[in-house]
């Protein structure tokens, strides 16, 4: 019996702290990268342009985030004629439904029209992008 | 028959006595001063915060000075809208004893425990919102001390004891909104047990302390939580966008507020300087609180 308390007390704590958001705020500025798409050596570059708060809560009472960002992808192999394109601006919230729930993540971000994700570390820096092109899902490593 | 017109004058004169207000109210004599628009001496007493008026005199002025930060019996009678002192006299603790009676409010009291007046209906809120004082010029001042003075009218005039409700603006939210005020107040009665706050400077009538949140906060869609003490505000600037905050009238500013929390500094009492500033937030201020004055140049926020 007291062992079962435990075990529910435990849960609960734990229930509580995973609901908790810390706010992070996601730092303006912009990251480039190497990548290969296609075969073709490219510069992947994201932008924050503004962060903005969503003026909406989740299910657990925490304010979101929407943050205004821009994609570029640049890349060209001259001996094959490739080029590879991007230049998309876009805005990403961190506002997830989950099992019919809403829920605000601190480090990650979406945009479901676009299919982009974006994510950040605990100080706010950027982590990763992933975007589609060219029916495929190219992924940046800042 | 000029001693029949002096016998109508001196029934006239008896005959508004017998309808005018008289009482006795125990309390303490905070402030003695002398009125520069009539020929009277203004009396503040500490119980009800109103000023009481006798003529104005040397004799008077001596004679009343004596009487400040004493508890006294005085008694009086409403003409208009004055109410002019009949009697003063000092008593003795047993009659009145300070440590039981709550007779300055000008003043920490241990026992003295807040509890808001409750209204009997939205049209006592109505009518008293509309006895604020409004010159429509938001420039002048803070909104602190417009409600500062709203809370204390309420109180010295009518006798409600009003809670003053704190929506504090989060860093998150000034800094990504660009918002130019960190917090704004305005006082708050209790009408059948629902909660309307008074903000005569933003809004025309009395409304709840929701739809005042969602005018402060631009949404709907987000909750201000309430929270209990000033630290829980303070220490979570990033997972919140606003908290509120409910006090008892007594707390002029955000700092009462952050000392009470941080300092055990209790408060549940009027404190003069603060009612000074506060008063200049209207126009007109040294006719309309010409009792809280003291001569002396007052605190500038």
């Amino acid at each position: 019996m007291k062992n079962l308390l435990i075990v529910l007390l435990s849960l609960f704590s734990f229930c509580v702290i995973a609901n908790e958001v810390e706010g992070t705020l996601m730092l303006k500025g912009s990251l480039k990268t190497k990548i290969t798409v296609n075969g073709v050596n490219s510069a992947c570059k994201l932008k924050i342009d503004k962060v903005k708060n969503t003026l909406e809560e989740d299910d657990f009472g925490n304010p979101g985030y929407q943050v205004m960002i821009e994609i570029e992808l640049d890349g060209r192999d001259i001996d094959r004629g490739i080029k590879i394109k991007l230049d998309k601006k876009l805005t990403v919230i961190n506002m997830f439904t989950e099992n019919g729930a809403q829920r605000v993540k601190d480090l990650d971000y979406f945009s479901a029209q676009e299919k982009v994700t974006v994510q950040i570390d605990r100080e706010g820096r950027l982590v990763s992008t992933s975007f589609p092109y060219a029916q495929q899902i190219v992924k940046c490593n800042f | 028959m000029a001693m029949s017109k002096w016998f109508i004058l001196l029934a006239f004169f008896l005959f508004t006595q017998a309808f005018a207000q008289a009482g006795e109210i125990y309390t303490t004599v905070f402030n003695v001063i002398e009125s520069h628009k009539t020929e009277s001496l203004l009396i503040l007493s500490g119980s009800d915060g109103k000023v009481y008026k006798t003529q104005k005199s040397e004799t008077n002025l001596k004679y009343f000075n004596s009487f400040i930060g004493r508890v006294v019996k005085l008694s009086f009678y409403e003409s208009g809208k004055s109410l002019i002192i009949t009697n003063i006299l000092r008593v003795n603790s047993a009659e009145a004893d300070p440590s039981v009676m709550d007779l300055n409010h000008f003043q920490y009291n241990q026992l003295r425990e807040f509890a808001p007046t409750g209204l009997q209906s939205i049209e006592a809120a109505t009518d008293i919102f509309k006895t604020f004082l409004n010159d429509g010029d938001r420039r002048r001042s803070q909104c602190f001390k417009r409600a500062h003075m709203w809370a204390f009218d309420m109180w010295s005039k009518i006798g409600i004891s009003s809670q003053k409700i704190f929506i504090f603006y989060t860093q998150r939210y000034i800094q990504l909104e660009e918002f130019e005020w960190w917090f704004h107040v305005a006082p708050m009665v209790v009408v059948k047990g629902e909660e309307y706050v008074l903000d005569g400077t933003f809004m025309s009538k009395p409304i709840t302390v929701t739809e005042w949140k969602d005018y402060f906060i631009k949404s709907k869609k987000i909750t201000c939580p309430v929270a209990a003490n000033y630290n829980e505000y303070s220490k979570n600037q990033w997972t919140k966008l606003c908290y509120l905050m409910k006090v008892p009238m007594y707390f002029f500013s955000p700092l009462n507020i952050e000392d009470r929390d941080n300092n055990n500094t209790p408060r549940n009492h009027w404190v003069l300087e603060e009612l000074q500033d506060a008063r200049r937030a209207f126009k007109g201020y040294e006719e309309n609180y010409v009792g809280l004055d003291t001569g002396k140049p007052t605190i500038t926020h």
